[in-house]
């Protein structure tokens, strides 16, 4: 499968799981042509030795909130860590096609109205939405043309929700 | 007397929720922001127990493992990795560091309670 098309499903599928898992309910996710401003935004960067990339998430405090197990959580804070858990699973769904990211830590910026632009890389806008809100993600990506991906269905990744004692 | 558990996260919110489960569960929690707080802290004394992230900033999840077990006072000192990683090599290592178990976010917190309860029986 085409590298670019697998990642960006992967992202999508891992997107919708985080915001699924803390709502109950499957988001809506439609692409875009551009991102509204937003009050907050989440960037963190992933890369392995043939691809590079970015996911942005940016909402507003409220919805950030609606997605918090906690009442009182800091909403930039938790913006980062949702990001975090997006990247996350992303990782996890590409161990199967040979990719073994690297993800920098979330970097969170909050204003009236933040805005991300994309310099040099493929990116696409999309908008998660559910009943409680809408969160938006700007995916980026630097893939070498021509890569294809088989992923590896022997390949056992860790579950998300998993335990294992040793 | 309850077990002291520390949780190690570069995430604020994930340290309150991590401590909420467990301070419910009825267990006494600390906290830590990154790997080099979180050995300073394991030093200081009275951890039983201890809930750790693997990316974060200063030191990692698993250097802070690699570096607590290298330390005969610390040897049996339960750990359990938190984290969004999966990949099987990242696993593997963390065992062979020292970890006791690993937990891949977001996380169960009655699967989270009954590890940290069967580590610190």
């Amino acid at each position: 499968m085409d590298a670019t098309e697998f990642l960006t499903a992967a992202y999508l599928d891992a997107l919708s799981e985080v915001i699924e898992h803390y709502t109950g309910v499957r988001p809506v996710t439609t692409a875009c042509e551009s991102n509204d401003p937003s009050g907050l935004g989440s960037v963190v960067g992933f890369a392995d030795e043939q691809v590079k990339g970015s996911s942005v998430l940016t909402a507003g405090a409220a919805e950030v909130l609606a997605l918090s197990p906690t009442p009182d959580a800091d909403p930039g804070d938790w913006l980062g860590e949702l990001n975090n858990q997006v990247v996350g699973r992303l990782k996890n769904k590409a161990v199967p096609g040979g990719l073994l990211f690297q993800l920098s830590p979330p970097v969170t910026a909050d204003g009236a109205a933040v805005r991300f632009r994309v310099a040099d890389a493929v990116s696409a806008h999309y908008s998660a939405s559910w009943p409680g809100g809408t969160v938006r993600a700007l995916l980026a990506l630097t893939v070498p043309a021509g890569l294809f991906l088989n992923p590896d269905d022997a390949t056992v990744v860790a579950e998300e929700g998993s335990l294992n004692l040793f | 007397m309850s077990a002291t558990v520390l949780v190690v996260d570069d995430s604020a919110t994930v340290r309150q929720q991590v401590g909420s489960a467990l301070k419910l569960a009825g267990f006494s929690v600390v906290e830590a922001a990154d790997g080099v707080e979180g050995k300073a802290r394991v030093s200081a004394g009275g951890v039983n127990c201890v809930v750790c992230d693997v990316n974060m900033p200063n030191k990692n999840g698993i250097e802070l493992v690699e570096e607590l077990k290298k330390d005969p006072a610390h040897k049996a000192l339960p750990i359990i990795m938190l984290t969004t990683e999966g990949a099987p090599q990242l696993v593997q290592r963390a065992k062979a560091a020292g970890a006791s178990g690993w937990i891949v976010k977001p996380f169960k917190a009655d699967l989270l309670v009954a590890a940290v309860r069967k580590l610190t029986s």
